[in-house]
Order: C-alpha cells, then structure tokens, then sequence
C-alpha cells in the first residue's frame, strides 16, 4: 500500500509539472482530490485497516497530500504569472504614440509683461492703481504741468471726445488722481494701462498700447531713491549682470528728468538692437515736478517724489525678440501659441 | 539740429574728439542721435592742376584736358569752357562718389576716354548753379585732399533736442553748455557795427506794431547798396554742415546768423514795401499774399503778417511774399529781427500747413533778449563781407519789459532733493560755468540764481537741482532705497480678474487683447439693430480712421475679429477671451463714460485637441454654458441663474442670459447664422460676455469654512420621467428638494432623451438621487416613501410618468 501511494505521489508530480493551464490543473486537483479522487480513496479505505496499521498508512496519506498540495500551489503560482504574462503581451499598446492632452490656453504675451514687472513692483511695496482710459483733459495735460500750447503736446498727437475729454495719452494722469486720493499718505504706485495716440500702425507704431506708470511720494524722497528703485527693478526683471544708465531728459511733470536706459545683452560690442550704442532706452523717469505736487495738494517744501513710465510692448519686443507690435493685436494663434 | 564740430570750435576749444563730445552731450541730456563724418563725402575728390586744353578731335563741343595729379596724370573730356592750364581744379577719379551719391566711372566720349571728371561747384553741392569747373586757389597743394581744401573735412553731431533745450538751436548757447562740460571757456564772436553817415534809419522807413501781443519785440535795421551775389566758401561750408543749402550772400548771412544765435531774420526789398511801411498786425479776414513758394494763401485774423502799407508782405516768423523778396535787383533791405508770441506762431504754421525753419524756433519760443543781437551781427558781417552798408539807427519796438527771473538759491534743498552732499562752492562753479550770474540780497541774506535770458526752462528750484545733477553726472549720484512702511498688494477686485485669467488658461482658452475701438460698420456686422442700447458709444471727435471713430460697448468685436483671423488661416479650432473695458457714455454732458470691466470669449470648432484619439465632437451650447458654470463656481459666485434670453449676435433659440439677484451679468450663447457669415466663420463659435462689476457683489468673500465629511453611508437612487418638454429641469430638481427636505443630499440630471418611443412634445429626463442623513443611517423604507411621494407629485404636477 505503501508503494502505491508513492507511485501515486510519483504520477501525480509528473502531472502537476505537465499542467500547462489553471484548467488543466484544477483537472488534476479533481482528480486526486475529489469525491471520487485517487487520493480520497485511499482515505476512505482507511477504515477498513487494522488499528496497527491506520496510524502509519494515514500518516503516509496526509504526506502525500500535503507534498501534492504544495506542489499544486506552487504551479498554480507559476501559471497564474506565465498566464498574467501572456495576458499582457496581448495588452501591449503603442506608448509611443502621442497622448490624448487636455488642452490649456496661451496667457498673452503683454499681458505676463504687465503681471511680471507688477509683482517686482509689488514687492517693493507698490499697489496696482487703475484709472480711467477715457479722461479729461485736466488730468491727462493741465495737472502734469502741460498747460493748453505748451509746446510738449505736440509730443501727443491726441484723440478727442469732447474739448475737454479724450483718450488717455499715458497712464500719467493717474498719478494725479492718486495723490488726491491718498493725500495726506504717502503715495506708492503702479499704474498699467492701455494709452492710446493718433498714430497710424506700422511695424513700430499703434494707436492703442499699454504703459506701466509708477509713483512714489513721501517725505524726503531723493533722485537717489528714484535710481536705487529702478536699478532694483532693472536688474530683477532684465538680470542681475545688467547695468543701468540715466540720461538727463525732458518731461514736463518731471524735474528733473532721466532717461534710464539698461546695458545690452550684446555687453556694449554693439548689436541691431542697441543700435551699436551698447544701451537700451527702456523708462522715462524724474523726480515730480513741484507745480505736479502743488497742484495736487502735496506741498513740494514737505513732501517730494519720483515718478516713472515704461511702455509694455517696447519692453515685450525687446524681451521675446518680436519685431511687429501689431503680432500683439492680431492675435495670431501661431503667436500666442509659443507663450506659456 | 546738425551740428558743426569745426564751427563749434570756433566757439569753445573743445579738445574731445567728435565722438567723445558726443557721448559727453549726451549724458548731460542733449541727446546726439549720431555723428557724421561730413568729409567722408568727399573721399576720392582730389585737386589737380590743367597742364593742357584741347578741343576735341572729333566733337566740336567737348575739350581734352591734361590734368596733372600728385602722383601722375590723367586725360579729362569736359564741355567747360572757362579752364587754361596752369588752372587748379577739383577732379573726381573713377570711384570717387559725389556729394549726390553719382559714382564717377571711366567714359569713353566720341574715342576718347575721359579718366574723371572735372568738377563744378554745383556739383560739389557748394552752389546752386555754378557757370563752369571751380577753379581753385592757385596755392592749392596737390597732395592735400580736397575736402580740407574746401573746409569740408568736417563732423557733424546730429542732436535730437527734448523742447525744454530748444535754446540750443543756437551755436552759441550750444556752446557754452560745451564750455560747462568740458571745463573750457567760450570765446563769443566780437562785432561791431560799422553804420553810414547821413540818412538815419527812421528817414528811410515807418514800422508800426498794431499787434503787440503777437509781437513783443520788434526790431530792424537797414542796409544799402547791396551787392547780392554768391557767398564766400567758408560761409557755405559752414551752411552745408548745418544741413542747409547756400542760396545766395545775403540769405546764406541771414541763415547763419540764425544758426549762430537761434535768432531767425528776415530781409525784405525795402523799395518794394509800399510807402516804406512796415505794419505788424493781424491778417485781415481773406487777405491772400503769394508765399516764396509761390503759393497764394489765404490768411485770417489772429495770423501774423508783416504788411507795407497796403498788403502783407511776410506771415511773421514763418514765410515771407514772393514780391518783397531780396533779387539780384534789391539795393536796399529792411532787416527784421523779432520776437513773436510762440503759440500764435506754431498755430498759424500749423493751419497754413508750413513748416519752415524759421516757423519751427519762433514756435519752440526764443529769447527776446537776443533780437538786438542778431540783428547787429547780421549787420556787422555784412559791411565786413561787403555786402552792403549799414544805415544808421536800429528800430527796436519792445513792448515786453525785461523779466529777470531769480530763483533763491538753497543748496541744501538741493542737496536734499537729489540725495547729494555737495558743497556750496561746488554747485556755485556749476552755474557760473552754465552762464548764470548771483545777486545777494543783503536785506535777507538770501541768494539767488540768475540763469541766462535763453535759459527759458529754468524757472524753480527743481530746474536748479537739474542742472546741478546733471553737471555732476546724473550716474555719480549714489543710489538708495527709500524706506517702506507700506505693504504692496492687489485690491481684491484685481485678484479676482487675475484668478479668471487662471482658471480660464487652466480651462483652454487663450487670452487675447484686441483694439477698444470700431468703426459704425461693426453694429452692422454684429446685427445690432438702429436705436440698440448697444449703439449708444463714445465717439471721437476726429475718428483716427473708418475702422476706429467710437469706443467699444461690447468685447465681441475683437473676439469675432480673432476667431475670423485665425479661422482665415486655416485655424478654425480656437478658445479666447479677453478681459478688458468697454465703454458707456452717461446721460450727463461732460460726465466721463462708465468703463465696467468685461469678460468675454468664444469657443469654436472641435472640442479637443485634434489628435489621432481625440472626439471630433465640435462645440455647442453647453460647452459654452458649462465652462461659465465652472468658471463661476471656482470664482465662488453665488445666486447665478441662466434664463433663456436674447442677443442681436447670438441665435435667437440658442442664448441664455446670467441673471444675479435680478440683475442681467452677462450672455452665452451660439453665434447668430447671420454674423457668423459675416465674419466668414465656418466652424460652430459659442460666445459668452460677463460684465465682471455687475458679477463682484456675487462673489462669496467670506474665508471658506469647511463642512464636516459624512459620517454614514448615502441611499442611491436613479428616477427617469416621461414628461412635457417644457417643463424645465430645474422645475423637478426643486420638487425633489421640496420633497426630499433634509434628506436629500444631491441631485444631477444625468441624462436628457426625446425620439424614439418618446412621444412628440414629450422627452425624457433622467436623475441620480443621493440621500444621506448627517446623524444616522438612512433606511432604505425611509428612501422608498419618499421616492413614492416625488413620483406621485411629479405626475400630478407635470404630468411626468416614471419611465420604465
């Protein structure tokens, strides 16, 4: 009996090694293990042995099953992953081909321009002020210190409403409403906006463009401090290697007045862009004239500051090497799709 | 402003090269644009001396001159006549350009060749016409170049000057700024004016100013004998560097010394002025007078003129009559030197439409202390040129009394507004060496600063602070950093656009920026009908063109501009917005326009990116509506309802209108059919606009406070009804709440069907019920007696069936 169980044991191994599937090997499992399995039979016969002989014989069954057990796992294991294998490989995909992408849009060029020299503003203390496009002429001539025929309105060639009302030549104006709103307090702004000029579009030229106007009014200001601000400025936004430059220049609500202009990428060995100079003319920049003061409350005696103004396209063009202002109006799809 | 360098020095002995005064200039706010070697367009021109003259074999109009360079000879065709040899004369060889750019090649003239060309004073640019070859002077070296020959070898620094420094139109006050820069002092010209014997001025001539205000100083003299003819060289050289052409002796003087003193001049034929009168007064209504250009005109009161006794002769400051005009003919000349009101000046050259040299520096505004002094140069060199003689007595009508402007002068103020620590002396020497002159006051003790009489920018302190900044060097001022107390933020108004602009590119649609402004075409494009609210905008009183005359009272002109742009480039799938103002007049005149901030945008072609996995499905409605839901809830804007509703641009089937607390926000809807052709749009386009004021009140600003997560298990349930097709969605969602109270959690309308069995005019609609219970488990029981009583209500009153 004995070697009957092993020849069992024998049989059965070379079948669990032979089972190629889960279904063949469940087959085998039935056969030896089932209600009328090899297996099972011999367990029921043990009944019928001598009580000497049960312990021995039933302990060489529970042997066998436990060594067919075992096995039988371990196959199982073995097909489930040769079967999970050849599952994927029949899964396979092509994960070269291109993804299925949600689409985000393209922020404007103008308008990162615009978010970026903000948020430089901002951490020097500067809050955004807004105005109206559509202003009188007070603040947009007389309150800057340009009164009816001076001669710097030639310099804004403008778009009337009415005698008194037009389109907003800078974002200066602002600077006005500010301070008579904030008076007595100090002042710390910036100001972008749309401004608009009688030009005709060409490559270098539009009707309507945006400028960033800055203001600043305390007690004690300095030409020092108008230099140490924008040289922060500068060098956050266009690199810490650039250097800065005034220029003595000429506006009426300023006095007294410096271009400022940033050092080129070309380091002054001249390029297209410099025009050969080595600079680049980026802001208009002075310290507020006192009649701009006066005529906004601020005593110039008390109080004194400095004001700037920079256009956000020259400044776009310059920084994304775009040689068209009107790619900015038009809006072109395969323009605004290489911003992010 | 074309700058001499040669000429400036003259004034000031500048030891800088051109270039390095030009980088001086322009660091002290006098901007050089560029420098112009002047000589250069004369390179390749060089003197040589006629050995021979010939006629020319073959061509009975053309001579064969030998001419011998420095370093050889050549063999010249020429038509003048006026050479024998011995004669020195400028030739350009083959290679050389002249002054007009012609480029001088070998010419072959009936068999023989002509190595170069002979060359006139025309066509050196030196005359305007000139009778034959410039014969030059017989000490002329040969090997010298010809442009230091003829004073040519010059540099011209092109200035662009800002209008506060239009002083420096005028070498002189040009000079001495060069004198304060460079440390050096200005040697001004000395004159004096040689006057006749005999007949003074005021036997000769009557001037009456019946225009003072357009008029405050006007002065003349009166030269006789003259002898118009060509100028000397040096004089046309020193006009061509200053970018003007010689004309003839008198001209060519009067020109210089303009330059020379920012003063312009005007000479007239005194005997062709009418009774020998000179009246300054205001044009008469319709008066013509024929310009030197020889134009006729037609003047009006408030317009300047110069008139004789009958007609006007000159419009003041800007172009004088054909008929009084100097001619080789004149004898005798009345001198004008003046000071005219710049505004009347610059306004008359503007509705006259004539921008003439003259016109440009009255209209910048000049200095009157100058009229006086230019009119005696102009004099002086003209007896010392022999020009003419100068009769005794100046006319010098000066209504204006003299102003001198004082400004007290605190240097620590100035110290304290540049963020210097300047000495006294210092800042002194800096004014002393710009021309201005100090008074003390012994009273006060104050002192003041007088700046020079063409100095008109400086009137205050600030002015001062300038000049000090700029002498010292605007860059050796130390930078620093003015304290904060203020922290910089946004306002929450301009954080919310800056979140729509987040969430939109999160969402797909890129951001555009169009122009504010249309022309009255686009209503008609837009299908705005006459007498729309819409129409109603604020117009400009010159349109800047037919497409730009009135400011926007929508945003959907640029988006349909955008879409049609792009789409006529074959790009027909596109999502932008833009996030900008419109404009609204107010009822109120000379009330600014209301200028809401709007959002707008448009969705057109495939909803996905085209790819080879992608939907093709192309955009609808509830794309549109959906985007707004979401943007509108990320926004955390509370109350939103959207009601069918209607838009001139929009189909009048497929619009509906946002609605807050009562109040329209704004539309989304498909493009009307009719504009859509109108803008050549072929793809579907969605639109929607918000007006984001009307949107703000909307807007939950409290800090979010979270709502704890449910602690038991929901109910689910689906419900799909058969019902009419006018009984809206949100008709049954209420019923639901109204019957699920409290125990209801959610309801979404999962699916919409009409056709099939569905009967006409009937659709089925079909929802997904959560019900859940914050404190305890719900019962399924509980669920059922609910759901019973929906659906009995639900037929009772809509007439719904439960869909099998």
């Amino acid at each position: 009996m004995q070697d009957e169980l092993k020849n069992i044991q024998e049989q059965a191994l070379k079948e669990i090694q032979a089972a190629a599937s889960s279904g063949e090997l469940a087959e085998i499992r039935l056969k030896y293990f089932g209600k009328k399995g090899l297996v099972t039979k011999y367990s029921r016969a043990l009944g019928t042995l001598s009580a000497e002989e049960r312990p021995q014989v039933g302990k060489a069954i529970n042997e066998l099953r436990q060594a067919l057990e075992t096995e039988l796992k371990l196959r199982q294991a073995e097909l489930e992953r040769l079967e999970a294998a050849a599952r994927f490989e029949q899964e396979k995909i092509d994960v070269e081909l291109p993804g299925r992408r949600p689409r985000r849009g393209h922020p404007h060029p103008l308008q990162l321009i615009i978010d970026e020299i903000t948020m430089t503003f901002l951490g020097m203390g500067f809050s955004v002020v807004e105005g109206p496009e559509v202003e009188y002429d007070y603040y947009n001539f007389e309150a800057l210190n340009i009164p009816p025929e001076h001669p710097a309105r030639e310099m804004h060639d403008s778009l009337y409403i009415t005698d008194n009302i037009l389109l907003r030549t800078h974002t200066s104006p602002v600077q006005i409403r500010a301070m008579e709103k904030l008076y007595p307090n100090p002042v710390r702004i910036i100001v972008p906006g749309r401004v608009y000029r009688r030009d005709a579009l060409d490559a270098t030229h539009s009707p309507l463009f945006h400028q960033i106007e800055g203001l600043l009014v305390d007690r004690g200001i300095t030409f020092g401090d108008l230099k140490g601000v924008l040289t922060v400025f500068v060098k956050k936004f266009f690199g810490e290697d650039r250097q800065v430059r005034l220029r003595p220049s000429f506006f009426p609500f300023t006095e007294p007045s410096a271009e400022v202009d940033v050092s080129c990428v070309c380091q002054g060995k001249g390029c297209r862009i410099c025009k050969n100079t080595g600079w680049i003319e980026i802001l208009g920049s002075g310290s507020v004239h006192p009649k701009v003061l006066a005529m906004a409350n601020y005593d110039p005696e008390v109080y004194s500051g400095f004001a700037f103004g920079m256009g956000v396209e020259r400044i776009a063009m310059l920084r994304y090497g775009v040689t068209d202002i009107r790619h900015f109006y038009e809006n072109d799809f395969r323009f605004l799709s290489q911003f992010y | 402003m074309r700058v001499s360098y040669k000429w400036l020095r003259e004034y000031v002995p500048v030891e800088q090269s051109p270039e390095e005064l030009a980088e001086l200039l322009t660091m002290a706010g006098l901007e050089v644009d560029s420098v112009i070697d002047f000589g250069a367009a004369y390179l390749g021109l060089r003197p040589g001396q006629v050995i021979s003259v010939e006629p020319h074999p073959r061509a009975a109009q053309l001579l064969v001159c030998k001419i011998r360079l420095s370093d050889g000879e050549v063999t010249v065709v020429t038509a003048a006549t006026n050479l024998k040899a011995g004669d020195k004369v400028p030739i350009a060889l083959p290679g050389a350009a002249l002054p007009d750019g012609k480029v001088i090649q070998p010419a072959e003239f009936q068999g023989i060749v002509s190595q170069g060309m002979l060359c006139s004073e025309e066509e050196l640019g030196l005359a305007r016409k000139s009778g034959g070859i410039m014969v030059l002077p017989s000490d002329t070296d040969l090997k010298a170049d010809l442009a230091t020959i003829l004073g040519l070898d010059d540099h011209v620094l092109v200035l662009e000057l800002t209008p506060n420094r239009a002083d420096c139109y005028g070498m002189l006050n040009l000079a001495w700024e060069v004198a304060a820069l460079t440390g050096t002092r200005v040697n001004l010209p000395a004159f004096s004016v040689q006057e006749e014997q005999g007949q003074s001025i005021h036997d000769l001539v009557t001037v009456e100013v019946e225009a003072p205000e357009l008029a405050p100083r006007y002065a003349g003299r009166i030269l006789i004998n003259v002898k118009v003819g060509e100028s000397p060289l040096w004089l046309k050289t020193r006009l061509l560097a200053a970018g003007m052409r010689p004309i003839n002796n008198l001209v060519d003087l009067t020109n210089y010394v303009m330059l020379e003193f920012n003063q312009p001049l005007h000479a007239f034929d005194l005997n062709r002025m009418k009774d020998r009168k000179v009246v300054v007064r205001s044009a008469r209504p319709g008066e013509l007078i024929q310009t030197l250009d020889g134009e006729e005109r037609k003047l009006k009161p408030g317009q300047l003129v110069i008139a004789d006794a009958e007609q006007p002769q000159c419009i003041a400051g800007v172009m004088g009559a054909f008929d009084s005009e100097v001619t080789a003919a004149t004898d005798s000349i009345f001198l004008e030197s003046a000071y005219f009101a710049p505004v009347s000046i610059r306004r008359t050259a503007q509705e006259l439409a004539i921008r003439s040299e003259a016109a440009i520096r009255f209209g910048k505004g000049l200095d009157p202390e100058t009229v006086p002094l230019a009119l005696d140069r102009v004099a002086s060199l003209a007896h010392q040129l022999n020009i003419a003689q100068v009769v005794k007595g100046v006319i010098d009508c000066n209504s204006q009394p003299r102003v001198v402007r004082k400004i007290w002068f605190r240097p620590e103020r100035i110290n304290a507004l540049l963020g210097t620590r300047l000495e006294r002396d210092y800042m002194v020497d800096i004014f002393q060496r710009l021309n201005f002159k100090t008074e003390e006051d012994a009273a006060t003790g104050k002192t003041y600063l007088v700046p020079p009489s063409y100095r008109l920018d400086i009137e205050n302190e600030a002015d001062l602070a300038e000049e000090v900044a700029r002498l010292y060097g605007y860059n050796n001022i130390p930078a620093t950093y003015p304290a904060a107390q203020i922290i910089g933020r946004l306002t929450p108004e301009q954080e919310f656009s800056g979140q729509i602009r987040k969430i939109l590119l999160g969402l797909g649609l890129s951001e555009i920026i169009t122009y504010s402004f249309h022309g009255e075409k686009m209503f008609d494009r837009l299908n705005i009908p006459a007498g729309h609210e819409l129409r109603q905008a604020v117009r400009m009183k010159i349109p800047l063109s037919e497409e730009g005359s009135m400011m926007r009272t929508t945003l959907l002109p640029g988006v349909l501009e955008t879409l049609s742009y792009n789409a006529s480039r074959n790009h027909h799938d596109l999502q932008v917005f833009e996030l900008a103002h419109v404009y609204h007049p107010t009822d109120q005149d000379g009330e600014l326009p209301n200028e809401p901030l709007c959002l707008a945008g448009g969705l057109s072609g495939r909803v996905s990116e085209p790819g080879w996995n992608q939907s093709e499905r192309e955009v609808d409605f509830y794309d549109g509506k959906g985007l707004l839901e979401t943007l509108l809830a990320h926004l955390r804007v509370e109350g939103v309802s959207f009601r069918r509703g209607e838009h001139p641009a929009l189909h009048p089937g497929r619009t509906a209108v946002l609605e807050v607390a009562g109040r329209q926000v704004g539309f989304v809807g498909e493009i009307h059919p009719t504009v859509k052709k109108e803008f050549n749009l072929t793809a579907p386009v969605i639109l929607f606009e918000l007006n984001l004021e009307v949107l703000w009140p909307a807007v939950n600003k409290e800090v979010i406070q979270v709502v704890p997560l449910p602690k038991f298990p929901p109910v689910l349930r689906d419900l799909a009804f058969i019902l009419p097709e006018n009984i809206k969605a949100e008709a049954l969602a209420n019923l639901f709440t109204e019957i699920g109270g409290e125990k209801l959690e959610a309801v979404n309308l999962f699916d919409v069907y009409q056709g099939g069995n569905i009967p006409n005019g009937y659709r089925s609609l079909a929802f997904a019920l959560t019900f859940r219970l914050p404190d305890r488990t719900l019962q399924d029981e509980e669920v059922n007696t609910i759901m019973e009583a929906i659906i009995k209500a639900a037929a009772e009153r809509f007439g719904a069936q439960l869909r099998g």
